[in-house]
């Protein structure tokens, strides 16, 4: 994705509803978006809620007499707005646990049989490109993700500190990325 | 924070190891909002740690290396040979097997049911889909209501929202818009379908009813 550069002009496209502008907005945040929220472990429809309930503050602060005052920080801002609505959502949920709700959740449907090929497919890739990998760097991967062991538990085997922990996953990552199957 | 700092702490990793202290995680958040190669960093991670999660592949052995690899038996590898096609070929029969053939079924033909609810004028539209399909809603959006993009959803009398929500474009308003619906997304009862633009503005609103 070629990257628009966060100015008033863009702003003001995207005020202005501009189909590009706005495609561009939404391709850009939602992937940014999606990641954050990941780190904090929502699950899809809640992230996809979040997500929305964003970017039409995002839009209702563009259209607003003030606006936004600095375009080259448009990234933070937006981030900023998810923040803000994510507290609000956590305040929100926690009160209604309080009271007790007795709304029932739709159960999360099961991955139909051509998603469980796929990720049976994208599993055996991962096999492979760990057993391709340096030592160190594989087994790294496999106690963080796989056997799920602490930080501390895998520093301690790899007599590693925790900064270096650091480096050697930047490591690994781009090995794994390397090694992994294109297509 | 700045790039330089991101760069020399290795946030990215620290963001992806959850080893940020919260100000430090909320900083870098807001840098690779606006920074590409932080952001490229933190995308291709979590993509590595979404491939390589116990979820998506059961533990494997790390290979053994350097001088332990001339300790390992030859008839220790002959028997893991045999043990793996002996695997191998029942994950094809029991496991690999069914799966294909449930996936050729659900790959055959099929026509996918759809509800036009601009059709009727009545104040409530029924529907009777076969919950153990899926179908398509089709709706139009008024364009003289210019608050692009809007938002889609099918909510229960209680306001709760049902099936996924769906982001129009103002150049996909100008056709038909689908909405599709999983399987088993609504039991018999009222609903309604609400289309919202910037800030909440109503757009359309439909009230039907699923027998």
């Amino acid at each position: 994705m070629d990257r628009y550069p966060f100015d008033a002009e863009y702003l003001s496209r995207l005020r202005d509803g501009d189909p590009m502008t706005v495609d561009y907005f939404v391709a850009y945040f939602t992937e940014r978006l999606t990641i954050k929220l990941w780190r904090r472990g929502l699950s899809k429809s809640v992230m996809d809620d979040v997500i929305q309930e964003t970017f039409v503050r995002v839009f209702v602060k563009l259209r607003s007499p003030n606006g936004i005052v600095s375009p080259e920080r448009f990234g933070a801002f937006v981030f900023g707005v998810c923040n803000n609505f994510l507290h609000e959502k956590y305040r929100h949920d926690s009160k209604i646990d309080q009271l007790g709700d007795d709304c029932l959740e739709l159960p999360t449907p099961d991955p139909d049989v051509e998603q469980m090929l796929l990720l049976g497919e994208r599993g055996a890739k991962a096999q492979r490109t760990l057993k391709l990998m340096k030592g160190k760097e594989a087994e790294i991967l496999v106690a963080l993700y796989i056997e799920d062991q602490s930080k501390d538990e895998v520093c301690i085997r790899f007599g590693i500190t925790r900064t270096y922990l650091r480096v050697v996953l930047h490591r690994a990552i781009a090995r794994f990325r390397f090694l992994f199957p294109k297509g | 924070m700045e790039h330089q700092e991101a760069i020399e702490t290795h946030a990215a990793e620290g963001y992806l190891l959850g080893d940020l202290t919260a100000a430090e995680h909320e900083a870098f958040e807001l840098h690779f909002a606006d920074c590409d190669t932080c952001f490229a960093d933190v995308r291709d991670g979590a993509t590595v740690v979404a491939a390589v999660r116990k979820e998506n592949l059961v533990p494997v052995p790390v290979p053994v290396r350097g001088w332990q690899y001339k300790l390992v038996p030859t008839l220790a590898a002959a028997a893991s040979i045999a043990v793996a096609v002996t695997t191998v070929g029942y994950q094809q029969v029991a496991v690999v097997a069914p799966l294909r053939a449930q996936l050729a079924k659900e790959r055959e033909p099929r026509i996918t049911p759809l509800y036009d609810l601009r059709e009727s004028r009545a104040e409530e539209q029924a529907v009777a889909p076969d919950s153990r399909a899926s179908f398509l809603f089709e709706f139009a959006i008024d364009p003289e209501v210019d608050s692009p993009p809007y938002t889609c959803k099918i909510v229960d009398a209680r306001g709760k929202r049902h099936g996924p929500q769906l982001t129009v474009t103002a150049e996909q308003a100008h056709n038909p818009v689908d909405l599709l619906m999983p399987r088993e997304t609504l039991v018999p009862g009222d609903y309604s379908l609400i289309v919202t633009g910037t800030g909440g503005v109503s757009v359309f609103e439909k009230r039907f009813m699923v027998r």
